[in-house]
């Protein structure tokens, strides 16, 4: 039995201008210990995706409308409110993408840490603020135990991001869902946190889904990637075959959009078109518009997922 | 934050004086004269001016002014005009009923107005949400002099469940006079209270450190009482600073309109009988109101907000 198992995954937005199909039959699944990698534009639906699979997506406009999500051999959608919040923070966490509004003003990063050890294990609340201290210094702060009674404003964008990190692993998640940890960091940051990352997965044995738009973060840290373009899964595959044999259209445009130092053409290469409006997407493949390989079939009908061996799986006519 | 503290209340002190100098000059400024007001229209020239003489009227301003100041300082307001009684024990028998008048309200406001507003902004367009609506559209549009005759008409003389006027000896009786006042006050406040709670609260729920909570399993009550909450009170509790301020004023419309005695009261009477000792006094402690509730209002806002005291 996997960690984790996604199923066809639906969630859709009713908004004033109409449905917008925000993740759209994704499956995938996680074996314990091992990392997934999520990639795609902005608004491809990958932290719907992630969001989905705790149920935090903002209900109303978002709601899941169909599929499944298997945590442990547990439905998570079917899932009542008490059983969810004993999974939250306890066995799947997440670290957001914006460590500058996660952590809550008036309450310091200890309480705020100690509040989910306090929650799950049912620790006092001296043993829940030590057990915050410890983690504070598990991800690397130095003088966690001034840092633990330090206001979140008081702290940099770094140090936050360390302090979320700590909050998501304080009661050793088997899943860690990480939404972009690095996009509103520094550079110098950004190496650290993944740094972190890499050791907390091999060292705990802990689960990670990676959401990100950075391709050089998925090679560095992941096992497998699942490619997602508006809402659709457009390409899965194990990290290594990705990079060397990329399979959908769009895949290989993102990977030749990546520039490298020895890069003989002057200008960066870029995907034509933009994503369509989410309200107002093409019938058929919804890349169709911008993709060089169209053909009619394309334009009419959904291209299924199959198996284009090395372990890949890719959604293109021109595969099928 | 006690550098803090000390320097909010440092700055109370300039402002003490301008509003000092502000009343003393107002009250000259205005037209009448108390000694004409004292003895009456057609009193003999001699008998006004001795009269003007006794109470320092006839000396020069400036020496008037200062004489105001240095009196206010010690909390000596000396005698009423009028009858001669020391303006101090005017002040110490009206003073309890304001008071009472306006923290009983104030209360009212803040015990109905921010639970209610919370339940408001987490059933959002419920039916909750929608009587909110009503509740806050009457009490913002209910004048209190209106509202207070109101209360009167029903409670009193319809039901006769409350007096209509005065304000009761002992405990029981002085509480159960308090009632329609503080309701009068308390009702219009509770309704902003409530509107300023929701919509504070509900920018609030939308903040990222809300679906963190959530995101650590926090039960959702917890998650609006404790994380939220205490957010979205900081505006609340500056809003509600402005608003008791206005409540002052409202406490002397009510205490015309229910005959209760207080401060409103004893500033009216002053103010008809040209009395400047005693509207001097008032005004004062008026603005020393103003000026406790605004250092009160600030403190408790660095209470709730880490981040300002540091500001």
């Amino acid at each position: 039995m996997s960690l984790l198992e996604v199923d066809r995954l639906q969630v859709h937005l009713f908004t004033n201008r109409g449905l917008v199909r925000a993740v759209d039959g994704v499956s995938f699944s996680l074996e314990a210990g091992r990392s997934l990698g999520i990639v795609g534009e902005s608004g491809c639906g990958k932290t719907m995706t992630a969001l989905a699979l705790m149920r935090l997506i903002p209900t109303p406009p978002a709601q899941i409308v169909g599929g499944s999500i298997r945590f442990d051999g547990e439905d998570v959608v079917a899932m009542d409110d008490a059983r969810l919040r004993a999974l939250r923070g306890n066995q799947i966490a997440m670290i957001y993408q914006d460590p500058m509004t996660t952590l809550n003003p008036v309450f310091t990063v200890g309480e705020q840490i100690a509040e989910s050890v306090r929650l799950h294990r049912h620790d006092g609340r001296h043993a829940a603020f030590l057990r915050a201290v410890e983690m504070l210094k598990l991800v690397g702060i130095p003088d966690p135990d001034r840092v633990a009674r330090a206001y979140p404003h008081q702290l940099s964008g770094g140090m936050r991001q360390r302090a979320v990190i700590a909050m998501a692993l304080a009661c050793d998640p088997k899943l860690l869902i990480a939404d972009e940890p690095t996009t509103a960091l520094d550079v110098t940051i950004q190496a650290q946190i993944l740094e972190l990352l890499r050791r907390l997965r091999d060292d705990l044995g802990t689960g990670i889904i990676l959401i990100t738009h950075d391709l050089g973060v998925i090679a560095d840290l992941v096992d497998e990637v699942v490619v997602m373009y508006a809402g659709k899964l457009v390409e899965h595959a194990p990290v290594r075959q990705l990079f060397a044999a990329p399979q959908h259209p769009y895949t290989r445009g993102l990977l030749r959009s990546v520039p490298s130092l020895d890069m003989r053409e002057h200008r960066l290469r870029t995907i034509d078109g933009t994503v369509p409006p989410a309200h107002a997407m093409p019938e058929g493949c919804r890349f169709n518009p911008r993709c060089a390989l169209v053909m009619d079939v394309c334009r009419e009908k959904e291209p299924p997922l199959v198996d284009v061996g090395g372990g890949t799986r890719a959604a293109c006519w021109a595969l099928a | 934050m006690a550098g803090y503290i000390l320097r909010r209340i440092l700055e109370v002190i300039p402002t003490v004086l301008l509003v000092l100098t502000l009343v003393f000059f107002a009250l000259r400024i205005m037209p009448g004269d108390p000694a004409v007001a004292a003895l009456g229209e057609f009193a003999a020239p001699e008998a006004i001016e001795a009269f003007r003489d006794k109470l320092g009227l006839n000396k020069p301003l400036y020496v008037q002014y200062f004489s105001f100041i240095g009196q206010a300082l010690t909390a000596d307001f000396g005698r009423s005009m009028n009858n001669n009684t020391s303006v101090n024990a005017l002040l110490a028998q009206a003073l309890p009923h304001t008071i009472v008048l306006g923290l009983t309200a104030t209360a009212i406001g803040i015990v109905v107005g921010i639970p209610f507003g919370a339940m408001t902004a987490v059933h959002r367009n419920g039916k909750l949400d929608g009587f909110g609506r009503i509740f806050a559209l009457i009490g913002f549009s209910l004048p209190e002099f209106y509202f207070g005759v109101l209360l009167i008409i029903v409670f009193s003389l319809h039901l006769d469940w409350f007096p209509m006027l005065g304000a009761g000896k002992g405990f029981v009786d002085q509480a159960h006079h308090l009632v329609l006042p503080a309701i009068t006050l308390g009702v219009v406040m509770a309704a902003f209270v409530m509107r300023l709670t929701r919509s504070s609260l509900l920018e609030v729920l939308r903040r990222d450190y809300v679906r963190t909570a959530r995101g650590k399993g926090v039960p959702e009550h917890w998650v609006i009482f404790k994380h939220a909450l205490r957010n979205a009170l900081i505006p609340v509790t500056t809003g509600l600073g402005i608003y008791l301020l206005t409540t002052l004023s409202g406490t002397i419309t009510v205490e015309l309109v229910f005959s209760r005695p207080g401060l409103g009261t004893m500033l009216i009477s002053g103010v008809s009988a040209r009395d400047y000792t005693v509207v001097q006094a008032g005004l004062v402690v008026f603005a020393f109101f103003v000026v406790c509730v605004n250092l009160l209002t600030d403190l408790l806002c660095a209470a709730i907000d880490p981040r300002i005291a540091l500001r």
